[in-house]
């Protein structure tokens, strides 16, 4: 089981931006019947979310978020000696996006740079990434930035997901610093079931073609190409509220915490039925569980980090907070975390329009 | 005065608004279009709603199977209740 201790890190900084336009799903997705838009924004809780135009990339997300944060920790950007990119949502096939990110935010050509093919799991995934870097190979400042642009994968016809996904992109700096917290991270993975969250065309295995670009109504009812994204509504649901619940409780129960010991838990923002569901379950508060997702929805790699920005950028730098987190989905893939806020930059959250 | 099984079947097809008749204990997610994944999850809400019942997730999921398994869950949920 992959669970790590990493010591001497402390998270400095985490920054969100989101693209400035809206997408409203009460009056937007006319497709749909009004009394359906109204229930399920009523289940999901997601009112909306943001779209990225066609010539924004998660990349433009991450480095406005960067940008945002060295100016707000008084960074340069020559001190930084990795940049993770966690995402779904690269600009090119090749070459890696971390490679242009380390050009466009000015960071030195000795920085470690590359990407991590992930998407609700990203923060927790790349967290572990950045604390291997500092803890494992003795890095001292490390850009971890997650993200996705999810709204180019989605057929605008395809209610199982044009209602809940959105755009977002993040920056969190860890730092090497003696006399931190721990910070412990669990990852899991289940790749006999990848096929209930995927792309299905347009890779390697199966090519694109007319075919697969073809747009018609699919055996679930969904209106959507073969490469657009595909979800399995009730196997991710049944995959969250199992799989991923056991998961956190276990590593709850192993560091000996329980949910008085938490201050705040940040769950991926799936959808707000699901998540009520897995919170209760694990016998959460609703005012230690922060949401985004009704005004953001679900960002993938982003909505960890952007929740946390919002919440702590609303709390001020000197709080002190500790922390469960756990991300989700495609892969399929999980992982939970456990850290200690203690004094962090928060710049309000960025619209780039 | 409505039988518990015939309020319950009432709900169910006003949630997923669709004639009463065209629900059946045999009625499956496959033989009847609206019954969707994301329906189910609005039918779900709305009978915790309706009936103040608190469905465990692992039953939501049960209750995709067709209607008689949805039914004898909301009917447990409500005898314990009770």
């Amino acid at each position: 089981m992959a669970k790590s201790v990493f010591k001497g890190i402390r998270i400095s900084g985490i920054a969100g931006a989101v693209p400035k336009a809206m997408v409203n799903n009460l009056t937007d997705h006319r497709f749909c019947p009004e009394d359906d838009r109204k229930k399920i924004v009523a289940l999901t809780k997601v009112a909306g979310y943001r779209k990225a135009p066609p010539e924004m990339c998660t990349s433009d997300l991450c480095q406005a978020a960067a940008e945002a944060l060295f100016s707000g920790l008084n960074r340069r950007p020559e001190e930084i000696e990795a940049i993770v990119f966690a995402t779904m949502t690269p600009d090119y096939r090749i070459p890696s996006t971390a490679c242009l990110l380390q050009d466009r935010l000015k960071c030195r050509t000795s920085v470690v740079a590359y990407d991590i093919n992930m998407g609700c799991s990203g923060f927790v995934v790349g967290l572990y990434n950045a604390c291997s870097l500092i803890q494992g190979a003795g890095l001292k400042k490390v850009l971890l930035l997650t993200g996705d642009t999810q709204t180019k994968l989605c057929h605008g016809q395809d209610k199982n997901v044009v209602f809940i996904l959105g755009d977002g992109g993040t920056a969190t700096l860890l730092e090497a610093e003696t006399g931190t917290d721990e910070i412990v991270i669990e990852l899991m993975t289940d790749g006999s079931r990848f096929q209930n969250l995927y792309v299905p065309a347009g890779g390697n295995r199966r090519p694109s073609t007319d075919a697969t670009r073809e747009v018609r109504e699919q055996a679930d009812g969904g209106i959507r190409s073969e490469e657009h994204i595909y979800m399995n509504g009730m196997e991710i649901f049944k995959f969250s509220s199992t799989d991923v619940v056991k998961s956190i409780a276990e590593f709850m129960e192993k560091e000996k915490i329980s949910p008085n010991d938490i201050d705040s838990l940040f769950l991926h923002q799936a959808n707000g039925f699901m998540n009520d569901k897995i919170a209760r379950k694990l016998k959460f508060s609703d005012e230690k569980v922060p949401y985004t997702i009704g005004f953001y929805g679900n960002t993938g790699s982003a909505s960890i980090p952007l929740t946390m920005a919002h919440h702590f950028s609303q709390k001020g730098s000197a709080v002190r907070e500790r922390c469960l987190a756990s991300g989700f989905g495609v892969g399929l893939s999980w992982g939970v975390a456990s850290m200690v806020i203690d004094g962090i930059c928060a710049p309000p959250v960025l619209e780039l329009a | 005065m409505l039988t518990v099984e015939e309020k319950i079947r009432d709900l169910f097809a006003a949630l997923l608004q669709v004639p009463a008749d065209e629900v059946k204990d045999e009625t499956r997610p496959a033989s009847l279009e609206r019954w969707d994944s994301m329906q189910h999850l609005i039918l779900v809400s709305g009978f915790e709603e309706e009936f103040g019942l608190d469905i465990d997730p692992e039953e939501a999921v049960e209750m995709f199977k067709d209607f008689a398994t949805f039914k004898r869950i909301v009917i447990r949920h409500m005898n314990s209740k009770s």
